[in-house]
């Protein structure tokens, strides 16, 4: 089965969403800041447009958005807010809308597309950005193969999650459960 | 954490919506364009980002601070309201002169 690159981000955020996307599908509540942050991307994409290169210190690249990409070799699925593609190589832009930083789960979610754009492209990709709105910074990720080997054992953890049907525990960082959309079908945290 | 929200808003029909805005979110009208009340971060910037699109290109100001409990002890309230004491004995001082003032025309 072919995993989405979303799915990297949110078993890093704890391992029960997957459980509650696959195994044990339930509706998803959708967050008023879901719905935010799907129009700050079509703003986003609008003013990106007009912008030079030099938030991510590049003289030249071509700028490509909302890029289809998937991998039958890493069996993993995406769609790609933006890249640049530049005489060097690729790198991948995730675009979040938040006010606090960016996580672990969005570096490798920025990982896993790096590892896609690497086999649409046959290139190595060697950095990617984390864009935030509003503030309008960008943070730089390198790409190492360990972050690299740790995406490939988080796609076999959660295939191996989906295949044994294990209810997983839920995250240690209790103060993720508080708000999270998923509260009200385990039973068994704060 | 205990969060104030203040806002200085021109426009009526904005300045409503930021009103109700507080209000679903759960916070306690207790001044004019002022409002009181718990919410965690998460919730916090769900507020924000919603306030932010209310507001849009339109003239105003809001103002989010979340408020720690030490300090929120510190807090000073300095209150008149108009039943107080001292409107009320000039209340009485008017009723009685315009009884007086009616004895005198009777």
């Amino acid at each position: 089965m072919t995993l989405k690159v979303g799915d990297i981000k949110q078993y890093l955020y704890c391992p029960r969403i997957i459980y509650y996307t696959y195994v044990a599908p339930v509706d998803r509540k959708v967050t008023p800041k879901m719905v935010y942050g799907k129009e700050e991307h079509i703003e986003f994409e609008r003013l990106e447009r007009r912008r030079t290169l030099r938030a991510y210190r590049l003289a030249e690249g071509e700028r490509r958005f909302r890029t289809p990409l998937e991998s039958p070799r890493l069996g993993l699925r995406g769609v790609l807010d933006m890249h640049v593609v530049t005489s060097l190589g690729c790198l991948p832009v995730e675009v979040k809308y938040t006010a606090s930083r960016p996580g672990l789960n969005h570096k490798y979610q920025l990982v896993a597309y790096a590892m896609l754009l690497e086999d649409a492209y046959g290139k190595p990709v060697r950095h990617g950005y984390l864009y935030l709105i509003p503030s309008k910074n960008v943070y730089v990720v390198e790409i190492t193969p360990n972050a690299r080997a740790f995406v490939r054992r988080m796609l076999l953890q959660i295939a191996d999650l989906i295949r044994r049907e294990t209810f997983p525990p839920a995250t240690r960082r209790a103060g993720r459960c508080v708000d999270c959309e998923y509260r009200r079908f385990c039973g068994d945290v704060v | 954490m205990k969060t104030l929200v203040i806002y200085d808003i021109p426009e009526d029909k904005i300045r409503n919506k930021v009103f109700e805005a507080c209000k679903d979110y759960g916070l306690e009208h207790f001044q004019y364009s002022a409002f009181f009340g718990q919410l965690s971060h998460n919730r916090r910037e769900e507020l924000s980002q919603r306030l932010r699109r209310t507001l849009g290109e339109k003239e105003g100001k809001i103002f989010i601070c979340p408020i720690c409990d030490k300090d929120l002890n510190l807090r000073i309230e300095i209150t008149v309201t108009s039943g107080d004491a001292d409107a009320e004995e000039i209340d009485r001082h008017v009723r009685e002169a315009g009884r007086r003032k009616k004895a005198r025309a009777g």
